[in-house]
């Protein structure tokens, strides 16, 4: 009973440790994100390697995603002899639900595990100590342009997976023969105001903001060589699609009840 | 010159270092020598600041180092280079862009000027072909003197060395050994170098200081650590006190 309690009492202690370390860490990267960015050659690399790096399979699954949530819609309204109804119907469920989390979950894979895995074999090897004593803030020079990054590159990938999707949403009302593709998009887009266009887009900067931070934190608290590397990209993994899932549900439940 | 005082320092409940007290003289090379776990990295991530010591103090510049502000410290601290014992090089660049690395981006030096600086440390260093290699690619000599040579090009008026030839043949040491002198005369650059090889210690340094599980066993001069009565310090020189004869009597 005794140990059980001390168990716990260890676990809470760590747990409220790496919360104050957590706590200090968005800290120094929020203060830097308001200093001068002096990397704008990494800003840019990293812009590449996340965005134009992502694309393709952004798009394909847009593709994807679009043509299935138009199938099962259509299957559905059928039943109720509704399929008129098939492009206002997707068109809202794809540009305000299915197109920011699908993007930040794929982007998300691509990249979290890749930062934290890139970051924690640079503290394990000792580069990051290295920078230290160079006296280049290694939060400036490898965290700040990655989290930059991500503000520009989660809503643009969104907005292109959500083309994809509508695209791929009208050719599946086309070739079911229901409605024509232009129709279809003409209705979908109908329902979309420009409230729901912003408002998918800062979803998708919010998920990219806390996802990619939180892989960067991950990388740079790795310690204890290559299981300590493979310990910090699960963790970026597993927690991003937690987090993207979690944060959609939050932000779902305050903008549906107004 | 530098000065410590009684540095105490944990890893959880361990005590790695107790009680460290010495001081580094200006423009000399100082030879921390000690087994391997007896807490010289340890003392070296102290002096670059990486670690955080739980006591004593730190003098540099006349200044205690716990007195002064995060922004003062760093001043004083950028003056210092340190070779890891691993080299802690930037894998994901070249030999040429590890070595412009801090000229590129603490100092934001024209290209041109980089340029030559670089080339002058690689042939100093003796890399001047293996500049477009990649690190992977490089031996543990040369990764060795590729961290050596990155050191160097912030001009540092203090460089640490953590173990720069253990594993390495006697043709790489000796190269290693010519790069630290060189910059002790050149540039009158204060060393502290830990090794635990005998034979490069006797050659680059006058001072000796001998670490053992934590604490300071020795403190002073090649005589005197050859003549030294303490088990602990003999059985560690023996084997290179052959070495060392050879080396005086070559050199009278
Ligand atoms: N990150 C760490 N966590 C816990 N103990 C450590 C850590 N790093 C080193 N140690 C311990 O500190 C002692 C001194 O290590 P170190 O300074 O690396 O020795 P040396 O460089 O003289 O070989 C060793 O006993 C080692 O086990
Ligand atoms: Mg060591």
């Amino acid at each position: 009973m005794k140990q059980i309690f001390f168990e716990i009492n260890n676990r809470l202690k760590l747990i409220v440790l790496e919360l104050q370390e957590l706590t200090l860490f968005i800290g120094r990267v929020i203060r830097s994100l308001f200093r001068r960015p002096r990397y704008w050659k990494d800003l840019f690399d990293h812009m590449d390697i996340l965005g134009v790096g992502s694309i393709v399979i952004v798009l394909i699954a847009g593709c994807c995603v679009g043509a299935i949530i138009s199938m099962e819609t259509l299957f559905q309204l059928r039943s109720y002899g509704a399929q008129s109804f098939l492009g206002r119907v997707t068109g809202d469920s794809i540009v305000r639900g299915a197109g920011p989390v699908f993007t930040a979950m794929i982007v998300s894979s691509r990249i979290c595990p890749a930062t934290a895995a890139e970051l924690g074999s640079m503290q394990v090897s000792q580069q990051i100590d290295a920078l230290v004593t160079m006296g280049i803030d290694p939060i400036r020079k490898l965290i700040t342009p990655r989290i930059i990054a991500s503000l520009f590159i989660y809503p643009a990938l969104t907005c292109a997976h959500t083309v994809a999707a509508l695209l791929s949403g009208g050719l599946v009302a086309e070739l079911s023969g229901e409605l024509t593709l232009m129709r279809f998009l003409r209705e979908s887009l109908a329902e979309v105001s420009s409230g729901d266009l912003l408002w998918g887009l800062m979803k998708a900067v919010v998920f990219g903001l806390v996802v990619v931070t939180l892989a960067c934190y991950s990388g740079i608290r790795v310690s204890g060589g290559a299981i300590g590397v493979r310990k910090g990209a699960t963790r970026a993994a597993v927690n991003a699609i937690l987090l993207i899932l979690f944060f959609d549900f939050l932000v779902t439940s305050i903008g549906r009840s107004f | 010159m530098i000065i410590l005082k009684n540095i105490d320092f944990f890893y959880g409940d361990t005590q790695i270092l107790k009680n460290i007290t010495f001081d580094i003289p200006a423009g000399e090379v100082t030879t921390i020598l000690g087994p391997s776990g007896s807490g010289k990295t340890t003392l070296l991530r102290i002096l670059t600041g990486l670690l955080e010591p739980a006591g004593g103090e730190i003098w540099m510049r006349e200044k205690s180092m716990m007195t002064l502000s995060k922004t003062e410290q760093e001043h004083i601290r950028n003056k210092m280079a340190i070779v890891f014992q691993n080299g802690a090089l930037f894998d994901s660049l070249t030999v040429w862009e590890n070595v412009a690395f801090p000229l590129h981006e603490r100092f934001s030096m024209p290209l041109a000027i980089i340029r030559q600086e670089v080339d002058k440390l690689l042939d100093l260093v003796g890399l001047q072909n293996a500049a477009d290699l990649t690190i992977n690619q490089c031996s543990g000599g040369m990764q060795m003197r590729v961290a050596i040579a990155r050191a160097f090009a912030c001009h540092p008026e203090i460089i640490l060395y953590d173990e720069p030839t253990s594993g390495l043949d006697p043709i790489a040491r000796d190269r290693i050994c010519d790069c630290i002198q060189n910059q002790q005369f050149q540039h009158n650059v204060t060393s502290v170098l830990v090794t635990h090889q005998l034979a490069t210690a006797f050659r680059v340094s006058k001072r000796f200081i001998c670490l053992y599980a934590g604490e300071i066993l020795f403190d002073g001069t090649a005589d005197e650590l050859t003549a030294s009565k303490n088990p602990y310090v003999q059985r560690f020189i023996q084997p290179s006190k052959r070495v060392y004869r050879a080396l005086d009597s070559s050199l009278t």
